[in-house]
């Protein structure tokens, strides 16, 4: 018997579809999550790489919600590194290498093993949107799955087109046909879409390299786990090397560069992401370097694909061997698959509420490059949020939106859907005011009470955070009521040369009070920082004031003259859910900002009075 | 409201020199900011109980000098915020507001901020103190307000300490883009800043940040109007313009006797410009001899004077030297206007073109009153647009600049410190941060993706 009525559909499986798709199916909404190809699930199209700075932050905040991104790597990852661990606590940032083929084979053995989720290969085509409102999805075959919320979730696949030198490939990915039809229903739902491009390296077998020739970056020692729910890492660790363009290289990208497709218009898209830049585009901004770093990084550890990371380019492929060859430690590589650039459609972000639904049609939620971003993390981050927030609109309940001052997931967002982006975004701790607090080792004490509340946390692992948060305030307040040898505890932490074992050792006590590391990290760094922390909670104080001050829905911003013109335009466009949101609106000013404020407050007042006189009236 | 507030001030009198100005403060800390400074005179009783007004001394702490001042004290809620209020009423001149502005900033960590446009009367709107008719009215104001100051704001970026504040803004950006990539690029391999660059850095901008805040101070003192030469034929219709332009606004109108040069014979102020007219005719009447020599000394009036107000008999052709008082004059110190538009108008704007005259012209009627607003404005512009040397425009934003300075020297000071203790970067990120904030409520924002663009254009990133 076939199925056609579900509470959710999530068009698309790679890393924004799996979270979001699961997240939904655990809040109890009956799923469908449809994939071209399940052999695709969770694919990493580009480098074989969860986490790094800001990014294994996210991990870490959407394993806090209950998501799965940090589990599947913690069982796959074949090198993990604590990166930044020379700066502060804020910067340390988890990252590990993949085993891209077993990532995806995981991922898909938990989809196909969730409760009330179906899991189908179909291609979706069009969308069922009746009055404003969608109602499910059609697929090529002409099924209709009927759904009370769609989630896009489409990658790169839209219109997508591969761009090798001068020769194009209608794709998604390399071997896979892309979407079509659903841009142009989406256009004329009436959705604004642009166009942006991304490029890949080639990829080189490892039996061809001279390794010995280049410079090896071992993994950590002691592998640290992504998930809250991970107790340890026991997977044999890999390592991955380093290498070196040169002038030659350089020479040889400076005479192709007629045959790149960036420079005769073939692509329309722009010229890519600029922290992600092609190695032609890096060439040619500058031109003073003569070498540019190249990381070795094994694709998995049944294989022996190799991905250049850093090489990323769009250059005829016969460029690419020559580029390649004359690299120390490749000059015999042998290229497995060649690098490519992928063109695709996207919706601008600003069509979006903070809970990622669209403002135009309801029930359709947005997530990933859709959304105009970059990176798999940053794809599962609003996956997870749209399935939790599209099962909350089932629910009658209101989104989920988490704030700048807790998650980089909140500046994630919130830098989408105020302010837009105009090249793929990808997350920076510098986009985040509240770095110093927004840290990966204190991702479950900020968030694991949201993925409580929408019942994706185990009980067992929600009591371990309370006894965690127990120890935590049993441990500081110890240590600061305590004297040893005359000193007080937590002045003795707070010297730059000692950390809580050496304490320990001086004052055995607290291995009694703080026998876990964890609780031991999050003493140390609340009593070292305490200044600076202290300072950090202040300035969120302030900002909450203004987070807090709604604007209402029925506001009308072409009825407020005194708004200058530009501010009018972009509020309308926005919608801005506070003051908060609407003071980040480019081209809003805080004059502005004043004006909205007084007229909100003035009609908010005006209304409860004329509710009061209502009610008194009705009583009379 | 839920707000614990924070405590305001301001000046709500019209800058430049008057017999009296206030300085109001409104919050929980009004009194105690009060208190720190004020002794009441004689036996008044307690003066900070509501609705009194109590004579005394405000103390100034750098200057170590003691101010005359009235206090009021209107406690809340029975206040025009419905928070505590306190007005102090002090002479009216401009370096001492700026002493007093001075010294109830600079204490007490941050308990008291410049208000912004707006705010006092946001506050009563938001405290319920005014109704919904009302704070409609307000819209108006505060946009009124607030354009004004960002057209000054704009201008002030021609010249003076306000060019060093952007200037001072563009070399914190640098130095943010600077440490913002060794953090979140430290691992493509472009050259960081180091540790000893990054505290050399923030040591000489705050040298430079402390010789504006005493630059500006300095220029503040020697400036407090703009002097505006009215000059014309005799029968143009210059003192009745006069009396037109200085009614206009109720100013106060000095009957001094033409006796110095630089006599001051009216005073108009508008958005918070003081400008004083000086009637070159007066001086022409003084019995000094023939013609050519009023002119002469016009020529002298108007040559120390800010801006020239050219004024035409527009009712009668043209005499021959009509023009001559404005022969080398720079046309942005020019304004000219066409008098007596309730007549037949003889001369016509293109007529002056056609005779070499390129400033802004317009007509008006110093008997009906016709077109002496727009003249207010424009000449208000004139000094917003910083078609002057702008250091009077200046005067204007000093407080607001010094105490955006003063917060930024601190900040960065404190990154320093962070660098010099082996904090890491992401410290002395925050401090940074907002000490471009603090100096954006004068230069404009810099937001986390300008930082970005300056990474991207300055480093090579990608690995």
């Amino acid at each position: 018997m076939r199925e056609n009525n579900f509470d959710i559909v999530v068009v698309g499986a790679g890393h924004a579809g799996c979270e979001a798709a699961l997240a939904a199916a655990r809040m109890g909404a009956r799923t469908a999550l449809l994939t071209t190809s399940l052999d695709s699930i969770a694919r990493m199209s580009c480098n074989p790489a969860i986490g790094g700075l800001a990014k294994g932050q996210l991990v870490r905040e959407i394993d806090a919600l209950g998501g799965e991104m940090g589990k599947v790597i913690d069982a796959t990852g074949i090198q993990f590194r604590m990166i930044n661990t020379g700066k502060g606590p804020a910067m340390h940032s988890p990252r590990a290498q993949a085993d891209k083929n077993a990532y995806h084979v995981e991922m898909k053995r938990r989809l196909e093993a969730q409760q009330g989720l179906l899991l189908r290969q179909a291609m979706v085509t069009s969308l069922v949107i009746e009055q404003q409102q969608v109602r499910g999805v059609r697929t090529l075959s002409g099924h209709t799955y009927r759904a009370g919320a769609v989630i896009l979730t489409t990658g790169t696949f839209l219109n997508g087109l591969l761009h090798f030198g001068p020769a194009t490939i209608p794709g998604g990915r390399m071997g896979e046909p892309p979407a079509l039809g659903l841009s142009e229903c989406l256009r004329s739902a009436g959705l604004k879409m642009g166009r942006l491009k991304t490029d890949t390296p080639p990829r080189v077998n490892a039996r061809t390299v001279d390794w010995d020739a280049t410079e090896e970056q071992p993994p950590d020692p002691d592998p640290r786990p992504f998930s809250f729910s991970t107790e340890r890492i026991d997977t044999e660790q890999i390592s991955c090397y380093m290498t070196h363009t040169n002038a030659a290289t350089h020479e040889i990208i400076r005479k192709s560069l007629d045959r790149s497709p960036l420079y005769d218009g073939q692509i329309t898209a722009g010229m890519g992401p600029r922290y992600c830049p092609s190695i032609e585009i890096k060439v040619l901004r500058f031109p003073e370097k003569d070498s540019h770093l190249l990381f070795l990084e094994p694709e998995g550890r049944n294989t022996l694909e190799v991905y250049c990371n850093g090489l990323f380019t769009s250059l005829p492929m016969d460029v690419q061997e020559d580029m390649a060859h004359s690299i120390r430690g490749l000059e015999k590589a042998q290229i497995i698959r060649y690098g490519y650039a992928v063109e695709y459609d996207w919706a601008p972000p600003t069509q979006l509420g903070p809970g990622l639904e669209t403002k135009r049609i309801r029930g359709l939620f947005h997530a990933g490059q859709i959304n105009g971003t970059s990176g798999y993390e940053e794809a599962a981050a609003q996956g997870i949020m749209a399935g939790i927030n599209a099962a909350r609109k089932l629910q009658g309940k209101d989104p989920l939106i988490l704030g700048r001052d807790e998650a980089y997931i909140g500046v994630l967002i919130d830098d989408l859907v105020t302010r837009g982006t105009e090249e793929p975004y990808r997350m920076f701790t510098s986009l985040a005011e509240y770095r110093l607090v927004l840290r990966q080792d204190n991702a479950d004490r900020r968030l694991m009470k949201y993925g409580r509340e929408n019942g994706l946390i185990p009980e067992a692992l929600w009591q371990k955070l309370q006894r965690k948060e127990k120890a935590i305030r049993e441990t500081t307040a110890y240590i600061h009521k305590t004297y040893h040898g005359g000193k007080n505890l937590a002045v003795m932490l707070r010297r730059p040369e000692m950390d809580f074992e050496r304490l320990a050792e001086l004052h055995p006590r607290l291995n009694e009070l703080a026998p876990d590391g964890a609780v031991r990290e999050q003493v140390q760094i609340e009593t070292k920082y305490e200044g600076y922390l202290g300072r950090q909670m202040q300035q969120i104080q302030r900002f909450r004031r203004n987070e807090e001050k709604q604007i209402p829905d029925w506001i009308d911003y072409n009825q407020i003259p005194e708004l200058r013109c530009e501010a009018r335009e972009k509020l309308s466009d926005v919608q801005p859910v506070s003051l908060g949101q609407a003071s980040r609106i480019s081209g809003v000013s805080p004059a502005d900002i004043s004006v909205l404020m007084v007229y909100v407050e003035g009609r908010r007042k005006t209304g409860i009075r004329r509710q009061e006189a209502g009610a008194e009236g009705a009583k009379g | 409201m839920t707000d614990t507030p924070d405590t305001i001030l301001a000046v709500s009198t019209p800058a430049g020199y008057s017999p009296r100005a206030i300085l109001r403060l409104s919050g929980p800390e009004a009194l105690a900011c009060v208190a720190e400074r004020f002794h009441a005179d004689g036996d008044y009783g307690d003066w900070r109980r509501t609705f009194s007004a109590t004579r005394g001394r405000l103390h100034l702490a750098e200057a170590d000098a003691q101010v005359p001042a009235l206090v009021y004290v209107m406690r809340a809620p029975r206040s025009y915020t419905r928070e505590d209020v306190v007005e102090l009423h002090v002479p009216g001149c401009p370096a001492l507001l700026d002493m007093l502005l001075d010294e109830f900033l600079s204490g007490g960590a941050g308990a008291l901020r410049l208000a912004q446009p707006g705010e006092f009367t946001r506050r009563a709107m938001l405290n319920g103190r005014i109704d919904l008719a009302q704070a409609e009215a307000v819209l108006a104001l505060i946009r009124a307000r607030s354009e004004s100051e960002l057209a000054a704001a704009a201008a002030r970026l021609g010249g003076g300490v306000s060019r060093r504040c952007a200037e001072l803004q563009d070399q914190i950006a640098e130095l943010r883009a600077q440490v913002e990539a060794a953090l979140d690029f430290a691992q493509h391999g472009i050259e960081l800043i180091g540790a000893g660059e990054v505290m050399e850095r923030c040591a000489s901008l705050r040298r430079t940040i402390l010789e504006e805040v005493s630059a500006g101070r300095g220029e503040l003192a020697s400036r407090g109007a703009v002097t505006v030469a009215i000059c014309g034929a005799p029968n143009a219709g210059k003192s009745s313009l006069l009396n037109r332009l200085a009614g206009s606004e109720r100013a106060i109108v000095h009957p001094t006797a033409g006796t110095t040069r630089d006599a001051v014979t009216a005073q108009l102020r508008a958005e918070g410009v003081t400008f004083n007219l000086l009637d070159s005719a007066g001086l022409a009447r003084r019995p000094a001899g023939p013609d050519a020599e009023a002119v002469r000394r016009s020529r002298v009036g108007a040559a120390t004077s800010d801006l020239i107000m050219l004024v035409i008999d527009g009712s009668v052709p043209l005499p021959q030297d009509a023009l001559e008082i404005a022969e080398g004059v720079d046309a942005a110190r020019l304004l000219c206007v066409i008098n007596k538009s309730d007549l037949p108008r003889v001369v016509e704007e293109e007529h002056l073109r056609r005779m070499g005259l390129e400033c802004e012209m317009l007509h008006a009627s110093a008997l009906t009153g016709e077109g002496v607003d727009r003249l207010r404005d424009m000449l208000w512009r004139v000094v917003a647009e910083g078609r002057l040397d702008a250091s009077a425009a200046d005067c204007l934003f000093n407080a607001r600049q010094r105490s955006a300075l003063g917060r930024a020297a601190e900040e960065i000071e404190e990154g320093e410190r962070a660098v010099r203790d082996d904090l890491g970067y992401e410290f002395a990120a925050l401090n940074l941060r907002e000490a471009s904030e603090a100096l954006g409520e004068v230069t404009g924002r810099v937001t986390s993706q300008d930082v970005l663009d300056r990474i991207f254009s300055r480093f090579c990133i990608g690995k």
